[in-house]
C-alpha cells in the first residue's frame, strides 16, 4: 500500500509497545496541570528552534512532545511545506497537544505544517531512515527507558546533515531534585550533566555536539555531518 | 602552516560557528589538527587567547587535539576541525 506521507513509515522499524506503554503511563496522570505545574518561556523555545536549523519545509520529530508546547513554535519554523511528527507515549498528554495544535491552526489556516500524531515511544519511530532533517527533545531526555537506543534511532532516522537537540530549561541538578521528590519511578529518571550527555551523543554516531546555555537551562546541538 | 595562522584560523572557524549559534559568548571549543602540521597545541591556544580579545570568544578556554594518521578522525595535513563549542545564549 502506498503511504501518503511520505517519509513517515505505517509502523515503527521495530515496534515496541512494552516500551511506550511503561513509559506513558506515568505521564497520563500528570497532563492535565502539566503546562502550569512545568511552563517554559517562550524566548528559551525560541532558542530550541534556532539551535535545530529548522527551514520551511523541513521535517521534524517532536520527541516527547508532550502537551505540544513546543508545536506552534516548529510549526512557524518549517512552514506548510514542512512535516512535523510528534511522538508522546502518553495518550492524554499527546491528546492536550492534539488539541494545542488543532487550536493553534485554526482547523486548517494555510501556512500550517502537517502534523502526524504518534503515541509510541522515541526508541522505535515510525520513520523511513534518513527520512528527517531534525529531531528535538525538549525535557523528555531523562524519561526515555532507553536512552542508548533512542539516540541510535534519532541516528537512523535523520539525514545528512540532521540535526538533534536536547534542550531542558532547568539545570539537571534543578531537574533531578524535583524528579527526586516525585519519587516512584520517577526518582530514576536523571537528566546527566551536558557534557557526559555530549558523550553520549557522540558515542552514537553523531559529528558534533555543541553545548548552549541559556538563562535557565541549556540545549545540546549536535549534527550527523555531511 | 604555523600557530599563529591556525588560530586565525581557528578564531574565525569559532566566530562564525557561535554566530549561527546565537552564541553570545563562547566559553569553551575544542578543535582537532594533525600531527604532521607540526603545530605545537600549547603555542596555537597562547595565540588564540591574544587574537580573541575583544571578540566573543574571549576568554574561552580552547583544547586543541593533536591527532595522528593512525586516528580514524584525523583531520588532513592543514585542515583543523571544530569538533565542540560551548557557550551562552542567554545571560542568567
Amino acid at each position: 500500500m502506498r503511504n501518503r506521507n511520505p517519509g513517515f513509515a505505517d509502523t515503527p522499524a521495530r515496534p515496541d509497545h512494552t516500551v511506550a506503554d511503561r513509559a506513558g503511563s506515568e505521564f497520563d496522570s500528570l497532563a492535565s496541570a502539566w503546562d502550569q505545574r512545568a511552563p517554559v518561556r517562550a524566548g528559551f523555545l525560541e532558542n530550541v528552534i534556532q539551535a535545530a536549523h529548522l527551514s520551511h519545509g523541513d521535517s521534524v520529530v517532536d520527541a516527547g512532545a508532550g502537551t505540544g508546547i513546543l508545536l506552534p513554535h516548529l510549526a512557524r519554523a518549517v512552514g506548510a511545506g514542512g512535516r512535523i511528527l510528534a511522538v508522546d507515549p502518553s495518550k492524554a498528554m499527546l491528546e492536550r497537544a492534539r488539541l494545542r495544535a488543532k487550536s493553534c491552526s485554526g482547523n486548517g489556516a494555510d501556512g500550517f505544517p502537517d502534523i502526524t500524531f504518534y503515541c509510541g515511544c522515541a526508541e522505535c519511530l515510525p520513520a523511513r531512515d534518513g527520512a528527517f532533517a531534525a529531531i528535538v527533545f525538549l525535557r523528555s531526555y531523562p524519561h526515555l527507558v532507553d536512552r542508548r537506543r533512542a539516540l541510535l534511532e534519532a541516528h537512523r532516522i535523520l539525514g545528512r546533515g540532521g540535526r538533534l537537540v536536547i534542550a531542558h530549561p532547568e539545570p539537571p541538578d534543578k531537574v533531578n531534585a524535583v524528579h527526586r521528590t516525585m519519587g516512584g519511578v520517577m526518582a530514576g529518571h536523571i537528566l546527566p550533566e551536558p557534557a557526559v550527555l555530549r558523550g553520549d551523543v557522540l558515542a552514537a554516531g553523531f559529528a558534533r555536539a555543541d553545548i548552549l546555555i541559556s538563562g535557565e537551562g541549556f540545549i545540546l546541538a549536535a549534527d550527523l555531518g555531511r | 602552516m604555523h600557530e599563529i595562522s591556525a588560530a586565525h584560523g581557528v578564531l574565525q572557524a569559532i566566530l562564525g560557528e557561535a554566530s549561527s549559534r546565537g552564541l553570545l559568548k563562547v566559553t569553551r571549543a575544542e578543535v582537532s589538527v594533525n600531527t604532521s602540521d607540526g603545530l605545537s597545541p600549547d603555542n596555537l591556544a597562547h595565540w588564540f587567547q591574544s587574537m580573541s580579545e575583544g571578540t566573543l570568544a574571549e576568554g574561552a578556554a580552547v583544547v586543541v587535539h593533536a591527532l595522528c594518521e593512525a586516528d580514524a578522525d584525523c583531520p588532513r595535513p592543514g585542515d583543523i576541525r571544530l569538533d565542540m563549542l560551548e557557550g551562552i545564549i542567554e545571560e542568567p
